[in-house]
């Protein structure tokens, strides 16, 4: 009835308004008929006809085209579900992705939400999130993490772990890639794809837009199994529907110039066309332009011809070929091509090479080792197949002082290490750090070197002496072929000091030279500059360095910063001397040396860049500074990823990138980082100490072994004594049983060294303690010095003896007042170091003695306190590891469900886990530790103890 | 654009002119990442005492979407009736995305900045103004269409009265009356009072 009158209505306004206001109101009169509802209707209308202004006279898409495209902007700082939106991290055909933090987990994540209308078909939309989903299990480090894909009212999202790091397309605006490190991101995500199509999951949108480069050098690929989320009931993937080149499009909207022939026909896709994909990428890495311009793939073989580096051509060629089936079949074949190019010696045809690409050609001349041989390993079961990069990799040996004044060793070591920094700056050659190399100190003779090389996977080892008389120095260096103990080239310089400061340089490019490697123009440039031009300043350089390198501890730091500020002072233009002055400086504000060393930290730095703006030394000082002084772990990262192109092969950038990762909590970053720190640098004990303890933060206890084992290869003496103990702990975790304890000490006792025997000791009293064998524990502590248990090879504090001590006396059920004597010998030894500077586990010890003392309060406010006290974000295994100790604490206060409440979310976080700790938060520990004997009796701890342990969640 | 995705764009372009309803929701994809290249173009230039031609804008986007062949007039006119319906879903789309937020996001923990604030406001009264353009295409489709032509699709009257065949002068009433009906029913009347 309604619709009628309005109709009727409209038709009288109508007429209305064509009349004057004199004739209105007795037309209105007459076609309304006395009708007082319609009557006042049409006055209404005229009323808001006079009103109209200009109302809807533009077009909406004037007023609001930010509605059109959906200004990401101004959703920052809303909720969705569990996600708060902090900042636009990009934007692509699929929609916009921000930066979000998770409230729940209160983690940092990379939030996708998929625009509408571009979204298949609703009743498709469960079964693509289930192949959205097994996409998410896929477990592999070069692809990205899917935490979540869900839905708010219609619109739907995807969460995944937040990458920092830049854009393959970020990068390639920069300029293209070098060949090296190209063939290294294309094996990357080649391994990827491996991973994902022996899974049935093709990605179908692999482009420049998807593939993050981290600043440690990983690659990240980014979206598998969301492009099918984005396809039409045809198969065919509509969100990029064009082929244009457009900068602009591109970014917006990404693009199907990197879409196979099949896919972009709307055919059925499998893994070949993936390879395709890559092979485009690939192309245009090299190239900096896409392969088919106009959008035909009939001219790519002449085009990338003159383009495309020979000894890549034949991966590119394989990759696009129209027929899938003349293309590589598997990612892993492809990997397998890639692989074949580090061998291929390559000639540029001068004739094909344009101008533009002459350098790039010249460049790859060899593709080998180095950067590329690192494929993304989580599992270090599969380290057997590392490939060692045999072709063209180097060890400088440390150089043999035959100076009569042995003082005159710091030169030996300056100019090796001075060789071997200068060598690790050309991408192509893989060159082992030095860590690696010390063990071989005095192992010089060449009958050794085929063992040398194959303990260390090179091919060549750079071996030399140094005699100084007076102002006269003579280097003496011989390269040898490891596989049959040749040498290959041998010289000897004999200099005044002077010129000694640039010797390096001269030697780096002697030594590339005699390994037939062709130097870019850049790489030689950066080989032969001279750190220093005045040779005090340099002498007092080598003095720091060799003082900084015998032990990474405070005095020694302290030792080095004044060598350095002396350089300095003669040389102020001395750019590596600061950078190296910087990270002096942050490591010793990390070991709390004091506000004072905050300032040289930065401001040596920042003048190290201004003075030479291409110093990997210097970006990797202003990274650590940012670390360590700044705690902006953001912009660390920032610098590292500036770092790891100038220092290809510094394991140092790596290892910096994992020490970042684990302050961000991430710990599979963490590892990956560390396994590529140890690719880099495969003897590095801090590498493999750290991996084998990130594992087992985390619980896994299988490849905290594996570290383990080769921890327990490469150190020595005591601290493989220490090693081997910490991977048999591991053991002990893992397996539920004692054996691994027993075997381990019946094995030491067999062999023992001068060395081994106080950590044998501290092994075997523990395993009494938890063998409950209190008879032999008090034997064996007895004997132990206090010492034993504070300072380990690593530096850990844990408990003090007086605290085993008392601990001993009350499991071992002694008489009330020798519990109650020991208990307050520990407190009276606990309590003066409670609340100095970074021992909170002190207190932690207190709580539990307290606790034994029956003083519960004061137990429970000290656990609390020790928590609170404990630097770090609130979950930081740190954190957790005190947690422990107020579980305990609880435990043995008679308060058995807060107890097993917090042991319950614990065995689900990553903890701290020492060593010998008491507070050691796993289902092994529970079962055995006698202080968890209180809760023994209840049901819920009974079921907790049945297994399996908890998923640690990180 | 790909030969394949042309035709098919004219596949669909005819499929809904023959009044196959589902074919629109599938040019919707097609066009959309079109048209929104296009504001955000416009965006980018917009500066005061410049305006540009909606038209001119989805031009370009149809020339682009038929691959540079000069179209057909009344293809042409075709493409602007759907484009005008497309770009009414898309921003009524993301409006109701807008919406959805800020309901579904629970509270607001950060005040809203003022850009935002303001496409929020817009969001709400183009929502309603869609809801008010419903009601009045139920018993007046043909002048909403007009505005949906004008409004969404930015066509001059001329355009308008070319798709819907009509006289240029039925259009411009049509217009004036609709506003004014639209403009009464957003000023909180009640229009079903009687």
């Amino acid at each position: 009835m309604q619709a009628k009158q309005w109709k009727n209505c409209l038709e009288i306004f109508e007429a209305a308004i064509e009349r004057t206001c004199g004739e209105r109101a007795a037309l209105i009169e007459r076609t309304c008929q006395g009708d007082e509802a319609l009557r006042r209707k049409v006055e209404l209308l005229l009323k808001y006809h006079e009103q109209l202004g200009d109302f809807i006279a533009k077009p909406a898409f004037h007023i609001a085209p930010e509605l059109l495209i959906d200004d990401p902007a101004a959703l920052i700082g809303r909720e969705l579900g569990c996600y708060r939106l902090e900042a636009v991290a990009g934007r692509g055909g699929m929609g916009v992705v921000y930066l979000a933090r998770d409230e729940r987990l209160g983690r940092k994540v990379a939030l996708k939400l998929l625009s509408q209308g571009l979204v298949a078909p609703e009743a498709q939309v469960e079964r693509l999130r289930d192949e959205a989903r097994t996409a998410s299990t896929l477990n592999h480090p070069n692809i990205v993490t899917i935490h979540e894909i869900g839905q708010v009212n219609s619109t739907l999202y995807i969460a995944t772990e937040f990458i920092e790091g830049v854009t393959l397309r970020e990068r390639m605006a920069r300029g293209t890639i070098p060949p090296e490190r190209a063939c290294e991101i294309a094996r990357q995500i080649a391994s990827a794809l491996g991973v994902a199509h022996r899974a049935g999951i093709v990605h179908r949108d692999i482009k420049p837009e998807n593939i993050m480069l981290r600043p440690d050098g990983l690659v990240k690929v980014l979206d598998f199994g969301i492009a099918k989320l984005m396809e039409q009931e045809s198969g065919a993937a509509l969100p990029s529907v064009r082929t244009q080149t457009v900068t602009e499009r591109r970014e917006i909207w990404g693009t199907t110039g990197y879409m196979s022939p099949e896919q972009t026909a709307g055919g059925k896709v499998d893994p070949r066309s993936d390879l395709w994909s890559l092979g485009v990428v690939l192309y245009e890495m090299l190239a900096g332009k896409l392969p088919f311009p106009n959008g035909t793939p009939r001219d790519v073989r002449q085009a990338h011809a003159t383009i495309v580096p020979a000894a890549l051509r034949k991966v590119v060629d394989r990759c696009l070929r129209k027929n899938p089936a003349t293309r590589y079949q598997t990612a892993e074949e492809m990997l397998g091509g890639l692989g074949e190019t580090k061998e291929a010696s390559v000639h540029p045809s001068a004739a094909s090479a344009s101008k533009h690409y002459a350098a790039v050609i010249a460049l790859t001349a060899l593709l080998l080792g180095g950067a590329v041989f690192y494929a993304g390993r989580h599992t270090p079961a599969n380290r057997a197949d590392l490939p060692v990069g045999l072709e063209t990799s180097i060890a400088v040996m440390p150089f043999e002082n035959f100076s009569a004044d042995q003082a005159d060793a710091f030169l030996a070591d300056g100019i090796q290490e001075d060789v071997l920094i200068s060598l690790g700056k050309i991408k192509r050659l893989r060159v082992i750090a030095r860590a690696s190399v010390m063990d071989f100190r005095g192992a010089g003779a060449a009958a050794k070197t085929r063992e040398m090389g194959k303990a260390l996977g090179v091919s060549h080892v750079l071996e030399g002496s140094v005699r100084r008389a007076a102002d006269r120095v003579v280097v003496s260096v011989t390269l040898i072929d490891t596989r049959d103990e040749r040498a290959i080239w041998s010289e000897r310089y004999e200099r005044t000091l002077v010129d000694t400061i640039s010797l390096q340089g001269e030697l780096a490019v002697e030594i590339a030279r005699a390994l037939q490697k062709t130097l870019t123009p850049a790489e030689a440039s950066r080989a032969v500059t001279k750190v220093t031009e005045n040779p005090d300043a340099y002498l007092l350089y080598l003095r720091a360095r060799e003082a900084e390198s015998r032990k990474d501890n405070r005095e020694q730091l302290e030792r080095a910063a004044p060598l350095y500020q002396g350089a300095i002072d003669l040389d102020p233009g001395f750019a590596l001397a600061r950078a190296r002055l910087s990270l002096c400086a942050s490591a010793l504000v990390n070991w709390g040396a004091g506000a004072r060393w905050e300032e040289p930290s930065r401001a040596e730095a920042e003048e190290a860049l201004r003075l030479q703006p291409q110093l990997g030394e210097a970006r990797l000082a202003l990274s650590h500074h940012y670390l360590w002084v700044a705690r902006d772990y953001d912009r660390a990262l920032a610098e590292l990823s500036l770092a790891v192109e100038l220092l290809p092969n510094s394991a140092e950038v790596p290892l910096t990138a994992a020490y970042i990762y684990k302050r961000q909590r991430k710990y599979n970053d963490r590892i990956a980082a560390l396994h590529r720190a140890e690719a880099l640098d495969p003897r590095n004990r801090k590498v493999l100490g750290l991996l084998a303890c990130t594992f087992r933060w985390i619980r896994h206890w299988r490849e905290a072994m594996q570290s383990g084992d080769r921890l327990s290869v490469v150190a020595t003496d005591g601290q493989g004594c220490y090693a081997r103990w910490t991977r048999t702990q591991d053991e002990f975790h893992f397996g539920g049983d004692l054996i691994a304890l027993k075997r381990f000490i019946a094995e030491e006792i067999e062999t023992p060294s001068s060395t081994n025997r106080e950590w044998l000791d501290v092994a075997r009293y523990e395993t009494a303690m938890l063998e409950r064998d209190y008879v032999e524990a008090a034997r064996l502590l007895a004997l132990i010095p206090p010492e034993a248990f504070s300072l380990g090879p690593y530096g850990t504090a844990a408990h003090s003896k007086a605290f085993h001590a008392a601990l001993l006396a009350v499991a071992s059920g002694a008489d009330a007042a020798t519990k109650e004597r020991a208990l307050e010998l520990a407190r009276d030894e606990l309590e003066p170091r409670v609340g100095a500077i970074g021992t909170d586990k002190p207190e932690a010890d207190l709580a539990v003695a307290y606790a034994l003392l029956g003083r519960k309060d004061d137990a429970i406010r000290a656990a609390q306190h020790a928590i609170e006290v404990t630097a770090g974000p609130l979950d930081s295994i740190e954190k957790n590891h005190m947690s422990s100790a107020l579980a305990m604490v609880y435990a043995l206060c008679a308060e058995p469900d807060k107890a097993i409440a917090l042991i319950e979310q614990l065995l689900t976080l990553p903890v701290e886990m020492e060593h010998g700790a008491i507070y050691s938060m796993s289902l092994t520990a529970l079962k055995w530790r006698w202080q968890w004997d209180p809760l023994r009796s209840h049901p819920r701890f009974q079921k907790l103890l049945a297994g399996p342990e908890p998923k640690t969640v990180y | 654009m790909p030969a394949s995705s042309q035709q098919r764009l004219t596949q669909l372009l005819c499929e809904w002119r023959g009044g196959n309803p589902a074919a629109f929701d599938r040019l919707l994809p097609l066009i959309q990442p079109e048209l929104q290249r296009l504001a955000h173009r416009y965006m980018s230039r917009e500066r005061p005492g410049h305006t540009l031609q909606t038209t001119a804008l989805l031009d370009d986007a149809y020339l682009q979407l038929a691959d540079e062949t000069p179209p057909q007039w009344k293809n042409r006119a075709h493409f602007f009736a759907v484009a005008a319906q497309l770009m009414r879903r898309l921003m009524i789309d993301h409006a109701r995305q807008r919406q959805a937020l800020k309901r579904g996001g629970g509270t607001i923990r950060v005040a809203l900045d003022e850009s935002a604030a303001v496409t929020q406001t817009r969001a709400d009264e183009l929502l309603a103004l869609d809801e008010a353009l419903e009601n009045l295409a139920t018993f007046e489709a043909r002048k909403a269409r007009v505005v949906e032509l004008r409004y969404f699709g930015g066509l001059t009257m001329e355009e308008i009265a070319e798709v819907l065949k009509i006289h240029v002068n039925t259009v411009t009433r049509d217009w004036t009356s609709a506003r004014a009906w639209l403009r009464a029913a957003l000023s909180g009347e009640d229009m079903n009072a009687s």
